[in-house]
């Protein structure tokens, strides 16, 4: 329910965000205290990406990568601000050395603040990493393809999916011998594509993922103690568990 | 080449497949090949037990890591070959269709080619399935064509 309502906001903004833009275009004047009404819809929408990354981003190099949301945000505001600043004519400073400016921020931030040390061992054969979530004992990264993952439950308890621009399924074997008293966790990070995640019909399933202009849908769980929890970020995709 | 196929039930019978032919024609061979591909069993390991699964069950190999995976519609299996170590002792159903994957082209019941490239494919009665990558593909396809009648 609570899923629906925040896409239900993020679907009507982003329409209306569309609307006022033509609205804009064809010489309509809405808006308030001088600024108009399209900008002010897209400017909330880049602050509330903005206040994701900064307050709800996983890793502390998630956090700082902002640079291109307040450079959009500083090119639709510009005049206004070149106005308020009693700046001669409305561009500041051109578009294209603001943009090169964030590429260059962004690339700094990457370059500051490393990823997570990497601890890789090998259990059953698989090569894991580490996540700041703990160790995982199954890695996978998709990207760009269409690919099937499966997930041995007899000896893989803690796994991490990555997929960008595919579609990635993923499926639990051996189920029937599943590490017993051991709650099992799937990190899922998908990116502008769709992961589908197969879980074994008598488990129940805990979803804890985050989503971000994207869709996640669930299904309905049988009755018993929690046996996956299933984590992560869903970004502009979609992730079902069936 | 058209053959005789003749079914003879006898209660007291050893169980035996004879195939009587003038000269061990090519096709011949291959038919042989197929009989004797479907009963040979495979060593695969689970945990601490070790299974002996029929070649004809068994859908496709996968690496997982330092290891290969046999997957059945049911079951995962683990086996210390490597891929190309397959490829010489499994039966010529048996083919490479990626980088990290030997499936059963016998157990395929359904292809489907997407606008990537790559096609996927699936196994009778389980939702397992396979991607087939665009440098396997033309050989993949001909296999199919010639093992299945049109």
């Amino acid at each position: 329910m609570k899923n629906s309502v925040h896409k239900i906001f993020w679907g009507l903004l982003l329409l209306l965000s569309a609307a006022a833009l033509i609205f804009y275009g064809i010489g309509g004047e809405a808006g308030f205290f001088g600024i108009p009404l399209y900008k002010l819809l897209l400017g909330l929408i880049l602050v509330s990406w903005i206040v994701a990354k900064v307050f709800f981003g996983n890793t502390l190099r998630e956090r700082f990568k902002i640079f291109f949301p307040l450079a959009f945000l500083f090119m639709l505001f510009e005049p206004e601000i070149a106005d308020h600043l009693r700046y001669h004519g409305e561009n500041i400073i051109n578009n294209w050395l603001l943009l090169l400016a964030a590429l260059l921020a962004n690339i700094a931030m990457t370059v500051i603040i490393p990823k997570k040390s990497r601890k890789s061992y090998s259990k059953s054969g698989n090569r894991c990493e580490s996540y700041g979530f703990g160790e995982y004992e199954s890695y996978d990264k998709k990207q760009f393809s269409d690919s099937v993952i499966y997930i041995d439950a007899s000896i893989t308890t803690k796994s991490y999916v990555k997929n960008t621009c595919g579609e990635t399924n993923v499926y639990y074997q051996n189920s029937d011998r599943a590490v017993e008293n051991v709650v099992y966790t799937l990190t899922v990070e998908n990116s502008m594509g769709e992961t589908n995640v197969h879980v074994p019909a008598d488990w129940v399933v805990k979803n804890e993922m985050s989503c971000f202009l994207g869709e996640i849908n669930t299904r309905k769980n049988p009755q018993g103690e929690v046996k996956l929890i299933i984590r992560g970020e869903n970004n502009l995709g979609e992730t079902n568990i069936l | 080449m058209a053959f005789k196929i003749r079914l003879l039930i006898d209660e007291n019978a050893e169980e035996e497949i004879i195939i009587r032919c003038k000269s061990p024609s090519e096709e011949v061979l291959r038919i042989q090949s197929l009989l004797a591909a479907s009963t040979r069993e495979l060593e695969l390991t689970l945990g601490e037990e070790t299974y002996f699964i029929e070649m004809k069950n068994i859908l496709f190999f996968e690496t997982v890591g330092s290891k290969t995976s046999a997957h059945t519609k049911n079951n995962m299996y683990y086996t210390e070959k490597k891929l190309y170590e397959l490829e010489e002792i499994l039966p010529k159903s048996f083919m490479r269709v990626s980088k990290s994957c030997i499936a059963n082209t016998a157990a395929i019941c359904s292809i489907k080619r997407e606008y990537t490239g790559s096609c996927e494919a699936r196994f009778s009665d389980t939702p397992k399935k396979i991607y087939v990558s665009r440098s396997y593909y033309k050989a993949f396809k001909e296999k199919i064509v010639e093992t299945r009648l049109k």
